[in-house]
């Protein structure tokens, strides 16, 4: 006999009755809750997830420690054949018109992994690019990119988009951030070109009839990398300014996104990220005391209030 | 009548509505008794301007009255958190919980003399048991099972920090704390908050229990570590299979990624080969199960079942942005700093 710690069975029951839920769903989910079928997928997402880390933190040592043993070439070539093999199981399953499962979703994440450590490693080694070495982020940033639309893969889009951002020089270095007067303004105004960038690519993915999953994964991005260009702009006395004003668009149009789309992820951003940054600025501006205390609790609060206020319209429109 | 929480039905109803995708539905609203809560990433963002809002009105009460801050601090968050359970009818919300927890402890590091780690042990994992309780949230109550572990090893003579004793009376109660949560999920309980508690116990305290262990080299010690590891992922893949629930298959990860830790030197390979091979084979064996299962075995499938969970969808595509290369691995090309040409000079050449 299967236990099942709880069973929401009689509420599904009652909600197909009500009409809620049609026969289809209720079933589906007393299925589920007595275990008549059960799906492992998170969890063999999560060991994917797990395997794949581990070989590309393995081949970036490996890479990292140069191999004079093997020689450039042939870790080249050997990486490229691995890349190469991945690749040419997800062309297999496109060409087949079958949908990739979960499994090859990674196996091609992988590829797509392999091939910037080896293109990372090939320009370290014969500096194709010279002092322009930078550019290889882009080159990396637009064949992932092309590959995400070739095969419809988020994860290789999600590969694509950092390689951008490492482009601009983001690296999720958050220290720097609060470096004032060092390199925080120049990371702030780089996060900011890299949002704007993405922003125009989501633009451009909607207007050409890119597939609409990759939508939200670049609004994502571009939505965090854009509210910690902002922070990075807030913190630098000589770009407060501009890093208030941007961060007030910002937040703006995330709640807008929020309110339009329905996605709440985005009111999330519009208010945490707003009030935090906030807080940072008025602590920097104003001499520590009660005053600057009190204020910044009420944006907290203000904060929190906005986000409920978010929710309760969401209840309000159900 | 005051209702401290909502009913086990109302709580199901709630659990349910989130499972379907309808939890802001009036009809549902009628169930819940009023009682409301958010996703689980506005939780996330709840909780932590709750966090700030503790540090900040702690600071405020430092400077109002500095003798008794903590006290009134912690007066004024408990009832603010209060307020909003029961007048405003918040449950699982974040910012109650924050405010609860944060304003209980500050009235404990009040009260309780502040000389020894022991009395500080004791009361954080005591605090954190009655905020979880009164909250009925897993996160919290595993946290007070970790602090009460801590609390094990001082009261036991030992200090946590600077020295290398063996925490093994820690170790034995985390392993102890997991497989008794891996017994008691069998029972079947009214409130989902009650089954995600037991959830989270029987996958994170056998880790800790492990994490308590796992910097003694005795081999006897690592051979232990490793075979209870063993025996509680065993004993935990029984369970998922046998009763078709995550927690037990998480448990079982978890554990399974222990026993890889302690079987480290089993080659003499490279840290990076090994990598490489064990990442590859447990690639080939994930890979092996999708397959197996895609077509479902006594009931049990690879394919996704409904929609994913926004959490957890967000969460793969970060992990999956975190894993790629962040820069050059130049060594000898100067760095263009200002952006370089196009903005591209960002990227420091570290690899």
């Amino acid at each position: 006999m299967i236990l099942a710690m709880h069973s929401l069975e009689s509420e599904y029951r009652e909600l197909q009755a009500a009409g809620l839920v049609d026969e289809a769903a209720a079933s589906r989910a007393v299925g589920l809750e007595r275990g008549s079928i059960f799906s492992v997928f998170q969890e063999l997402r999560f060991a994917l997830y797990a395997a794949v880390a581990a070989i590309t933190a393995g081949i970036g040592l490996l890479v990292k420690d140069n191999l004079d043993r093997i020689g450039p070439i042939t870790l080249m070539a050997v990486l490229a054949l691995a890349s190469a093999a991945c690749y040419a199981a997800a062309l297999r399953t496109h060409w087949q018109g079958r949908e990739r499962s979960i499994g090859g979703d990674y196996v091609l994440l992988l590829g797509a992994l392999i091939v910037s450590a080896d293109l990372g490693y090939a320009e370290s080694q014969f500096h194709w690019l010279g002092t322009e070495w930078q550019w290889y982020l882009l080159i990396l940033a637009a064949f992932h990119g092309v590959t995400a639309y070739g095969l419809r893969s988020r994860l290789v889009l999600c590969t694509s988009i950092a390689a951008l951002a490492a482009w601009f020089g983001i690296e999720g270095q958050a220290a720097v951030l609060f470096n004032v007067g060092g390199s925080a303004a120049g990371l702030g105004m780089h996060a900011i070109g890299c949002a704007g960038t993405l922003l125009v690519w989501r633009a451009a993915n909607g207007r050409f009839g890119g597939p609409e999953s990759f939508e939200s994964v670049i609004e994502n991005f571009a939505a965090n990398i854009g509210f910690w260009g902002a922070l990075a702009l807030c913190l630098t006395p000589g770009a407060r300014l501009l890093g208030l004003i941007l961060l007030a668009a910002l937040a703006a149009a995330s709640i807008f996104k929020a309110l339009r789309s329905k996605e709440e992820i985005f009111a999330v951003y519009g208010t945490a990220y707003a009030a935090l940054t906030l807080c940072c600025v008025e602590a920097q501006v104003m001499r520590y005391g009660l005053g600057v205390l009190l204020l910044e609790l009420a944006t907290v609060i203000a904060g929190a209030l906005l986000l409920w206020t978010f929710h309760r319209h969401a209840v309000a429109r159900a | 009548m005051i209702e401290f929480l909502p009913t086990p039905q109302q709580e199901r109803w709630m659990a349910a509505a989130a499972r379907l995708h309808l939890r802001n539905h009036p009809w549902i609203g009628q169930r819940t008794g009023g009682w409301s809560a958010p996703s689980f990433i506005a939780r996330c963002a709840f909780f932590v301007l709750g966090l700030a809002a503790c540090g900040l009105t702690a600071a405020v009460f430092e400077i109002l009255s500095r003798g008794a801050a903590l006290l009134a601090a912690g007066v004024t968050l408990l009832v603010a958190a209060e307020w909003l359970i029961l007048r405003k009818r918040l449950f699982h919300a974040g910012v109650e919980e924050a405010l609860w927890t944060g304003g209980l402890l500050m009235l404990a590091v009040h009260f309780v003399p502040s000389s020894g780690e022991r009395g500080i042990a004791v009361t954080v994992a005591l605090v954190l048991a009655v905020a979880a309780v009164r909250l009925l949230n897993p996160f919290l109550l595993t946290l007070a099972f970790s602090a009460a572990s801590v609390a094990i090893e001082v009261v036991g003579g030992h200090h946590v920090w600077g020295e290398h004793d063996v925490a093994m009376a820690a170790g034995v109660f985390c392993y102890g704390a997991g497989a008794s949560a891996l017994l008691l999920a069998r029972s079947r309980f009214s409130r989902p908050s009650h089954d995600h508690m037991v959830s989270w116990l029987m996958v994170i305290m056998p880790v800790c229990g492990f994490l308590w262990l796992v910097s003694q080299p005795a081999p006897a010690i690592r051979f232990g570590t490793g075979l209870a590891s063993g025996i509680f992922a065993l004993a935990a893949l029984i369970a998922g299979v046998r009763r078709r629930s995550h927690a037990p298959l998480l448990a079982c990860m978890a554990s399974l990624g222990c026993v890889a830790y302690q079987l480290r030197d089993l080659t003499a390979l490279p840290v990076k080969l090994k990598l490489i091979v064990w990442g590859s084979a447990a690639l080939l064996a994930a890979l092996g199960l999708n397959r197996y299962l895609r077509t479902p075995r006594h009931g049990i499938t690879s394919l996704q079942l409904g929609e994913g969970s926004a959490a957890l969808e967000l969460a793969q595509l970060i992990g999956a942005g975190a894993l790629a290369p962040r820069a050059a691995p130049q060594a000898d090309a100067p760095f263009k700093g200002g952006g370089g040409m196009g903005g591209g000079g960002g990227a420091d050449g570290s690899y």
